[in-house]
C-alpha cells in the first residue's frame, strides 16, 4: 500500500524519442519531450490533446508498453521498469483500456477467455466466477462470456475491454480515447460507467482524449499538451474558470457546444495554422507560431511549466494575458456562468 | 430564396440485399428539402442513414445496396431516372461532395493539383485551369497555392487535406455542397477552421450546404434546420433553435442530454438507455419505443411524421397529441445527481 501523501503513479521528466527517418535521412521525434506529473489514489487526471501532442505515447510508457528514452515512471514509489518479479508486481497494477474495442480483442476468442486472460497471466488457474462478476459489474450479461467480439454491439465491446482492465483489481486504469470510437449516447453511457466504477472501486484513472468535454466530465486534474510537452496541468475547478495557457484557451474556444446561440456569436478561431511536425518542432516556447500573445521573448525563450496559484502550472512567458484573449466576447461570458455552476 | 429549392428529397428508399422491396432497409421514405443559401443539418448516430441518405441523392449507393424508391430532384429536376452520362455531368458541378476522410478521398498517386484539374476536365473547363485551381485553393486558405497544387496528399496534414477536398467539392461552383461528416477525422481548433471556411464560402456563392453529422456542437453552429434521423427514417425536422430549446420527439431530447458540455465535473450524465435497433429485423409499431421512456400503448402503432406546428415535424405520438414531455433537457440534467 502507498503511505500517506505518496502519490499513486509519479511521471519524472518522461521522454520518448523515435528514431525515423524523414526525406531519406535520420531524424528524431520527440512524441514526448520531458513530462512530468503525478496522480494520487481514487483520482483522474484527464490528459488533453490534439494529434501528434505525444498522449498516447504517454498512456502507453505509462503502462509499460513503451520504455522512456529517459526519466522515470513510478507506480507506489517503485520504478516500474525495475526488472523480474518485483517491477512485474508494480506493472500488475496498471491496466489500459484502448480506443478501438474491436481491434483490442481477439475476435477468435469467447469474451470471457479475453476477460480472464489479466488473471490467468498471474497463474489464477479457474477465474469463470471472477469473469461473471467483472461482466456484471460493467452492466454486461454474465452469459456473454461464451460469445465473441463480434456478436457484440460497440458500446457492449467496449464495456467488455473494461471487464478485462478490471478483473486483476488494478489501482490505475490508463483509457485511451476509450469513447472515441462510441456514438454519442453510448459515449454518455460510459462515462457514467467509468464514475461509477471508481466510487465503487476506488481506483485511479488517467483519461486521455482529444474531447475537452469529456474530460471535464470525468477528471478531478486536467493536464493540457502540445506536441510533446506538458502546456498547463490545474485542477479540473480552475480549468473550467480560467485556463491560462493560450493553448488550452482556444482549445476550449473550438470545442462546440450544443447551443446553437452561443455557438453562432462566439469566436471559435483563435488559432492559425496547424500543429507544427514534432521531428522539427519550433523554438522556443513550441506555441509560439501559433499564438496570438506571442513575441520575441517566445520565440527565444522556452517558457518554464512553473506555478502560478494553488494547483495550477502553466507553460506560458504571459499567462496573466490569456483572460483577455476573449476578453468581451461571448466566450468570456460564458466562463463566468461555467465557474458559477462548478461552484 | 425562390420558390424551387434546390434540393428536394421525396420519400427515399434506399435497400441493400434480397430482391426487389426485400433487405435491409438503411434509408425509409426520407423526405426533406434544402433551399438556396439554406443549410440543413441531417443528424444520427451511426446506422441511422444519414450516409446512405447523403450517397443515395448522387446514386453513389455502393453495391449491394440500391435505390427502390422516391424522388431527388436537383433544381426541379429528378435524378433517380436519368442516364448514368447525365448524372456523371450534373456530379460536381450542380451538386458538390466533401467526405469524411480526407486521405481516402484524395488519389495518393496524383498531385493536388492534376486532381483537381480533373475535376474541371471532366466537365470540360481546361481553359486557365491552372489559374482556376490556384484560386480556388487560395479561396480555401491555403499558403502558397502554387507550390500546394504541385504537391502529393500524404505531405500534408490532414487539415490541408480536408482544405483540398472542399476546395475540390466547389470548384465547379456547384449549388448544393453535400458534406459527410467533414471534420470528424480533424483536430478540434482545425475543425473550428474548416467549419468556419465552409459557411463563408457557401454563404459568399449562395449555395445550399447539406450537412451530414453525429455532432450536435456542429448542428449548432452552421445549419438553419435541422433533421433528426434514428433507424432509417427521419423523426424530426425544424429550424435549429426549435431542436435545441424545444426538441418534440423523445429521441432528439435523449441525445441533446447526453451531449457533455463540460460544465458539471464528477457528476453523472443522463443518458439515453439502450442501443440503436438491429436494422436487419422487422420494426413493429415506433422504432424508438425500446428505448423511450414516453412509450405508451399508442407506440405499437408506427407513426408517421407530421407537423406539430408550422416548420416542425416529428414522429411521436406523444407531441403530435400536443403532450409535454416534462421538463426541457437543459433544466432536466439539473435534477440529475
Amino acid at each position: 500500500m502507498s503511505s500517506e501523501g505518496q502519490p499513486l503513479l509519479e511521471v519524472h521528466d518522461v521522454k520518448k524519442h523515435f528514431d525515423v527517418k524523414s526525406h531519406g535521412a535520420k531524424a528524431v521525434l520527440r512524441a514526448v519531450d520531458g513530462v512530468s506529473l503525478s496522480l494520487n489514489s481514487g483520482e483522474t487526471l484527464g490528459v488533453v490533446g490534439e494529434s501528434g501532442c505525444g498522449k498516447s505515447t504517454l498512456a502507453r510508457m505509462i503502462v509499460g508498453l513503451e520504455k522512456p528514452t529517459d526519466g522515470k515512471i513510478l507506480m507506489e514509489g517503485g520504478d516500474i521498469s525495475t526488472p523480474g518479479r518485483a517491477g512485474r508486481a508494480y506493472r500488475a497494477n496498471v491496466q489500459m483500456v484502448f480506443q478501438n474495442p474491436s481491434g483490442s480483442m481477439n475476435p477468435r476468442r469467447s469474451i470471457g477467455a479475453s476477460v480472464a486472460e489479466p488473471l490467468q497471466a498471474r497463474g489464477v488457474r479457474n477465474c469463470r466466477e471472477e469473469v461473471a462478476k467483472v461482466l456484471a459489474r460493467v452492466g454486461l450479461n454474465p452469459d456473454f462470456a461464451s460469445r465473441r467480439p463480434h456478436q457484440l454491439s460497440g458500446g457492449q465491446q467496449q464495456r467488455a475491454s473494461i471487464a478485462r482492465a478490471l478483473i486483476s483489481d488494478p489501482r490505475l486504469v490508463v483509457h485511451d480515447e476509450a469513447i472515441a470510437s462510441l456514438d454519442i449516447s453510448l459515449q454518455a453511457q460510459i462515462l457514467n460507467l467509468l464514475l461509477d466504477l471508481q466510487q465503487e472501486l476506488g481506483m485511479s484513472y488517467v483519461f486521455i482524449s482529444h474531447d475537452l468535454a469529456a474530460v471535464q466530465i470525468i477528471s478531478h486534474r486536467i493536464v493540457v499538451m502540445y506536441l510533446g510537452e506538458v502546456v498547463e496541468a490545474t485542477s479540473a475547478g480552475e480549468f473550467a474558470r480560467q485556463p491560462l495557457h493560450p493553448y488550452s484557451l482556444s482549445l476550449r474556444a473550438a470545442t462546440l457546444f450544443p447551443d446553437p446561440e452561443r455557438e453562432r456569436n462566439k469566436p471559435h478561431v483563435l488559432l492559425k495554422g496547424d500543429v507544427p511536425s514534432p521531428l522539427a518542432p519550433p523554438s522556443g516556447c513550441r506555441f509560439h507560431p501559433r499564438c496570438p500573445l506571442a513575441t520575441d521573448l517566445c520565440k527565444a525563450e522556452k517558457p518554464r511549466l512553473s506555478k502560478i496559484a494553488e494547483e495550477h502550472h502553466v507553460a506560458c512567458h504571459y499567462p496573466e494575458k490569456t483572460p483577455t484573449i476573449t476578453e468581451g466576447g461571448a466566450g468570456a461570458s460564458r466562463s463566468t456562468e461555467t465557474a458559477r455552476e462548478v461552484i | 430564396m425562390s420558390d424551387v429549392p434546390v434540393l428536394k428529397v421525396e420519400e427515399l428508399i434506399t435497400r441493400f440485399g434480397g430482391g426487389p422491396g426485400q433487405g435491409v432497409t438503411a434509408v425509409d421514405h426520407v423526405s426533406f428539402s434544402v433551399g438556396r443559401g439554406e443549410t440543413l443539418g441531417i443528424v444520427g448516430e451511426s446506422g441511422s442513414g444519414k450516409s446512405v441518405t447523403a450517397m443515395s441523392i448522387l446514386r453513389l449507393v455502393p453495391r449491394p445496396g440500391r435505390i427502390d424508391g422516391g424522388r431527388v430532384e436537383l433544381n426541379g429536376v429528378d435524378l433517380l431516372p436519368l442516364s448514368e452520362d447525365e448524372i456523371r455531368k450534373r456530379r460536381g458541378t450542380e451538386c458538390g461532395m466533401v467526405f469524411q476522410n480526407p486521405m481516402t478521398a484524395l488519389n495518393p498517386v496524383f498531385s493536388i493539383g492534376w486532381q483537381m484539374g480533373e475535376a474541371l476536365r471532366a466537365h470540360g473547363r481546361e481553359r486557365n485551369s491552372s489559374q482556376i485551381i490556384e484560386g480556388s485553393l487560395a479561396g480555401v486558405g491555403m499558403p502558397d497555392p502554387q507550390r500546394q497544387a504541385n504537391s502529393f496528399p500524404h505531405q500534408m496534414s490532414g487539415g490541408m487535406r480536408q482544405r483540398v477536398v472542399i476546395a475540390l467539392g466547389l470548384i465547379n461552383e456547384p449549388q448544393l455542397l453535400i458534406a459527410d461528416e467533414p471534420t470528424t477525422a480533424l483536430d478540434v481548433t482545425i475543425q473550428a477552421q474548416v467549419l468556419d471556411l465552409m459557411k463563408k464560402l457557401t454563404s459568399e456563392k449562395g449555395a445550399a450546404l447539406l450537412m451530414i453529422t453525429h455532432n450536435m456542437g456542429v448542428i449548432a453552429r452552421m445549419c438553419d434546420r435541422v433533421a433528426v434521423m434514428y433507424a432509417g427514417e427521419v423523426v424530426e425536422e425544424a429550424p435549429v433553435d426549435e431542436i435545441f430549446s424545444n426538441a418534440r420527439h423523445p429521441y432528439t431530447r435523449g441525445l441533446l442530454r447526453s451531449v457533455p458540455d463540460g460544465a458539471r465535473p464528477l457528476q453523472k450524465m443522463p443518458t439515453l438507455p439502450g442501443e440503436p435497433p438491429d436494422m436487419s429485423r422487422p420494426f413493429d409499431g415506433c422504432r424508438f419505443r425500446a428505448r423511450c421512456e414516453f412509450a405508451d400503448h399508442r407506440c405499437s402503432a408506427h407513426p408517421d411524421l407530421l407537423e406539430i406546428r408550422p416548420g416542425h415535424r416529428s414522429r411521436c405520438w406523444v407531441a403530435q397529441a400536443g403532450e409535454e414531455f416534462g421538463p426541457q433537457p437543459d433544466s432536466e440534467a439539473d435534477n440529475v445527481v
